[in-house]
């Protein structure tokens, strides 16, 4: 027995082969404890590019409210005696066609387009995932019958509901917000419903039932609290493509008018002179690209800070 | 089948299909009936697509039956609404097999094992639930303060014992355990074995022992029902289970089951059955085992075996012409 | 232990063995450090044998056998340590290029999950032809006869027409059929199975291990049979290592293991497990507690927090490998008891 095949080291001290008497398996070392959500907010902000983005989108956001106390001109004000001003003085940003101010429209436009985008993606998630929820939980016929709605009304392209929607209600930004939602949801509630059908199957879902809770209970513990990270990344990413899409059809004359502010009323306003006043393009089509990157950033940024696979360098 | 007056729980010709759409229909559990007494273990076994996971969730009332009923102290629980269901759900409670999906990721252990608490009442205060929580924490072999942990901190088989304690929480009388160990290794397999034995015993405990390990089942249980698509092909006491088997479906899968001494398997004849378990969506004519089964006849084809009393005891039934 | 000597092709008999690994060492780099997965592993095995490496979910073994077949990621993964002898060459040393030829040529795999290791878009038959052809330079019809022999042989009826099927038209145990087929096309040296039979059922899981030692019957292949069933080790194995926490604990011959086992991880896995043949009444003895973190491993003993014979010793100082007979040995403090 005391064939030893190990040479290399000498035997340790007799002494020490005595029973061990402090044991302590019962006490288990744990690592410290991280919820999901605060190991995405650790990811988040050791993602230097999203943190970058999510202050730029912060900055905006403030400046987009408190603009007014920046500059002593209004963004309808005309002055037809400083037309096309450059860049400097109290104009910052200098002026357009009719002698506005291009710094306090720019920024009334972010207020605006903002508004729109964060409003129509609120309005998507409570749409979504309610009707989503619904599909996904009850299944079965409710699911077919509001799959079969859901997918006639994706088919209606939205500009026609722009337009129709512009004839009924006048044109102007809430009409854009009810038209990007009333097509915009659909995503969200199919994304909620692949959701909660993939949950609905797991066995914890199964045990809350064996304990006699009640369908509503489960869904709203259970199944909606576990999808809330697809819905915040999908959230971030509807956000940019509202603004997007208020932009454009601002631009094509189909959303906000003039007078009132907005990134694609000011870009189609330089249209005609931007070749010689290049700033009345510059700021107003600058501030859209850096809020769309900005999003787009962000929001790639909580996907990955909600991914299970990636990980905290 | 015996109808022991003692009985506990009574299943009588229980059915579950699935629609499996094109007008097929999946018979998962096909007719089955068995008695559990107060107290006792039974064991159900069986290879996947059995049925016998479907059995334990139809028991539970998790699915509604095809047809059949299933008396609870001499009461059918199919028939039980509103306020007498959630009667029942506090009789019976359920272990489940994945201890990483039937833990929900976002919930502490507290809010997990006091869910059943809330959802019954049964606590007045948050302190009463702590209190509550840390006491069967204590109960299943767990440190009772980590309480405030997720899941995900915790080993498989410490995730088994916080999926014990939510089921105890009610003190409930009877537990359906859905293969409560086959996601687990070996060396935690008998901690957790041991811990069921033990709560049957201080808690006193009735046991609905689902899995396929037969080693496991045959140590744990009382009686083994052994089901072969859908249907219960054999139910005795387990040491004459395995002492004197009669169904050839249960003769094959007694000897299919590698013992770990090399001296046992060395002289062992091993029966290995032919082909693969047929499909339950279209199974055999007859008996359901006669396409893999080494000594069918014509007669199997033709005739379903009714479960029939076999040997010397009561308690040995099998569904099989020749047995 | 061994009976017989093998002879190698050349008629001379040798007692070189087949396969020889030392002290092999292989980690993962994870968030904040690393995971040592396999801590000094060495075995070795001659031609025709049969060895089982056992042991729990964690304990590296199948990192040890994915070693063999270079077949770990880098990164994360890293080999640190060590050296694969196989048939006179250091496999740690080739380069992916020449680890190619080697792979499915002369040491085949098969895995847990058939389903996932096989390629669904392809034909059973193509899969095995593609092997043969690239390995063996078989021409087409070649390769195609000897894909309905391979199948016919591991037991698939009808094989004519299963080589125009699918995977998704085979049963699982018809799947982990299929898969042995390709594994031995080549007629390897060396046939590694990770845990072949876990996702089957009992009287499937009998059927593959009938196939299995049929195989090696007719084929003479040298097999390591990754498991954590005990139960199949005493039924398929002569020689077995036992894994706990990236380390061997015990070798020995099945005899040994199971008759005499020295190592109290061993022993504690033999008391904890039913057995079929055994009255209700006897308790289990389970092993307490958890395996260790690998991230960050004890000092001593692995098993110590877990033992019931732990002695001050185990915390302090890593086990020798004792030696209790020419197959026989144990990494335990307990074989070094002072007078």
């Amino acid at each position: 027995m005391d064939n030893v095949n190990e040479k290399r080291r000498p035997l340790p001290d007799p002494r020490k082969f005595v029973p061990l008497k402090k044991r302590d398996f019962a006490q288990q070392q744990m690592a410290p404890s991280y919820t999901t959500w605060k190991l995405a907010t650790m990811k988040l902000t050791a993602n230097k590019f999203a943190m970058g983005a999510g202050i730029v989108l912060a900055l905006m956001i403030i400046m987009a409210v408190i603009y007014p106390l920046f500059t002593p001109h209004n963004f309808r004000g005309q002055s037809l005696l400083n037309t096309f001003t450059a860049p400097g003085g109290s104009y910052y940003f200098g002026t357009d066609d009719l002698g506005r101010d291009l710094f306090s429209r720019s920024w009334k436009g972010a207020q605006i387009s903002l508004t729109v985008g964060i409003l129509a993606a609120i309005a998507d998630v409570i749409l979504g995932i309610i009707i989503g929820g619904i599909m996904g939980f009850f299944g079965g016929k409710v699911d077919e019958v509001l799959n079969k709605i859901t997918e006639i009304l994706y088919s209606i392209p939205y500009l026609l509901i722009v337009i129709l929607l512009g004839v009924v209600l006048g044109q102007g930004m809430f009409t854009l917000i009810i038209a990007l939602v009333a097509t915009g949801w659909i995503n969200m509630a199919w994304i909620v419903r692949g959701q909660i059908m993939q949950l609905k199957n797991q066995e914890y879902v199964l045990a809350a039932q064996a304990m006699g809770s009640g369908g509503f209970r489960i869904l709203f513990k259970h199944l909606i609290p576990n999808t809330m990270g697809p819905i915040i990344v999908t959230m971030t990413l509807t956000v940019p493509s509202a603004i997007f899409a208020e932009a454009f059809l601002s631009f094509l004359g189909l959303g906000v008018q003039s007078p009132a502010a907005s990134w694609g009323v000011m870009i189609n306003d330089s249209l005609a002179s931007w070749q010689l006043y290049p700033w009345t393009l510059l700021f107003p089509a600058g501030m859209l690209c850096v809020a769309m990157l900005a999003f787009n950033i962000f929001g790639d940024g909580l996907r990955d800070a909600f991914d299970p696979k990636t990980r905290v360098e | 089948m015996a109808n022991q007056s003692n009985a506990m729980l009574e299943v009588d010709n229980l059915s579950k299909f699935f629609d499996v759409g094109k007008g097929k229909t999946l018979k998962a559990v096909n007719g089955l009936s068995l008695s559990i007494r107060k107290g006792e273990t039974l064991g159900v076994v069986g290879e996947s697509g059995c049925g016998k996971s479907t059995a334990g969730r139809t028991i539970m009332r998790l699915y509604e039956p095809t047809s059949g009923k299933a008396l609870y102290n001499g009461q059918n629980i199919y028939d039980l609404k509103g306020a007498n269901l959630k009667a029942f759900r506090r009789e019976m409670q359920m272990v489940f097999q994945d201890p990483y999906a039937s833990l929900n990721p976002r919930w502490t252990v507290e809010n997990i094992i006091a869910e059943p608490l809330d959802i019954h009442g049964l606590v007045a205060s948050s302190k009463e639930r702590k209190v509550a929580v840390e006491r069967l924490l204590d109960k299943v072999g767990l440190n009772p303060s980590h309480l405030t942990r997720y899941p995900h901190e915790f080993s498989g088989g410490q995730r088994q014992r916080i999926g014990i304690a939510r089921a105890l929480a009610v003190n409930p009388k009877f537990i359906v355990a859905d293969e409560p160990i086959s996601a687990l290794d070996v060396s935690i397999q008998a901690q957790v074995v041991n811990l069921l034995q033990n709560l049957q015993r201080t808690e006193s405990l009735t046991y609905l022992f689902i899995a396929h390990d037969l080693a496991m089942v045959k140590h744990i249980s009382d009686r083994i029902a052994v089901m072969y698509l859908g249907k219960l092909v054999e139910i005795a006491d387990s040491d004459d289970l395995y002492a004197d088997p009669r169904h050839p479906y249960t003769q094959a899968l007694l000897s299919s089951i590698p013992v770990p001494d090399p001296d046992v398997e060395a002289t062992k004849e091993r029966i290995v059955l032919r082909g693969d378990l047929p499909s339950p969506i279209s199974p055999p004519s007859g008996c359901p085992f006669r396409t893999r089964c080494p000594a069918a006849t014509e007669r199997c084809a033709a005739e379903v075996p009714e479960l029939r009393q076999v040997g010397a005891n009561k308690a040995h039934w099998a569904a099989c012409h020749y047995a | 232990m061994l009976l017989h000597q093998p002879i190698d092709k050349e008629g001379e008999t040798t007692m070189e063995p087949i396969l020889k690994v030392e002290d092999l060492r292989v980690s993962f780099r994870v968030r904040g450090g690393e995971v040592q997965a396999v801590r000094g592993v060495s075995f070795d095995m001659n031609k025709g044998e049969a060895l089982a490496i056992v042991g729990e979910s964690g304990s590296g073994k199948s990192v040890t056998a994915q070693s063999i077949m270079r077949l770990i990621p880098t990164p994360p993964g890293t080999y640190k340590a060590g050296s694969i002898v196989f048939e006179g060459s250091d496999l740690l040393k080739k380069t992916e290029k020449q680890m190619e030829s080697v792979r499915g040529r002369d040491i085949g795999m098969i895995f847990q999950d058939p389903m996932t290791s096989l390629n669904p878009t392809m034909t059973i038959g193509d899969q095995i032809t593609e092997v043969l052809m690239r390995h063996q330079n078989m021409n087409k019809e070649k390769a195609n006869k000897r894909a309905v022999e391979m199948l016919k042989l591991v037991g698939i009826p009808n094989p004519e027409a299963r080589v125009k099927q699918y995977p998704f038209e085979f049963s699982g145990g018809m799947r982990q059929r299929a898969m042995i087929a390709i594994a031995l096309s080549c007629d390897p040296t060396l046939l590694i199975a990770d845990e072949p039979t876990t996702a089957l059922d009992v009287t499937i899981q009998a059927q593959i291990l009938e196939v299995m030692k049929d195989m090696q019957e007719k084929l003479g292949t040298s097999i390591i049979l990754i498991t954590h069933d005990l139960g199949i080790v005493a039924d398929m194995c002569d020689k077995v290592i036992v894994m706990y926490a990236g380390q061997v604990v015990e070798r020995g011959n099945k005899y040994e293991i199971f008759k005499s086992p020295q190592h109290p991880y061993t022993q504690g896995l033999l008391k904890s497990l039913p057995r079929l043949d055994q009255k209700k009444d006897e308790p289990l003895i389970p092993i307490d507690g958890t395996p260790p973190d690998m991230a960050n491993p004890p000092h001593g003993c692995p098993f110590a927090a877990r033992c019931p014979h732990a002695m001050e010793v185990c915390v302090e100082e890593d086990p020798f490998m004792f030696t209790h007979s020419d197959t026989h040995e144990s990494k335990c403090w307990l074989h070094a008891m002072p007078e």
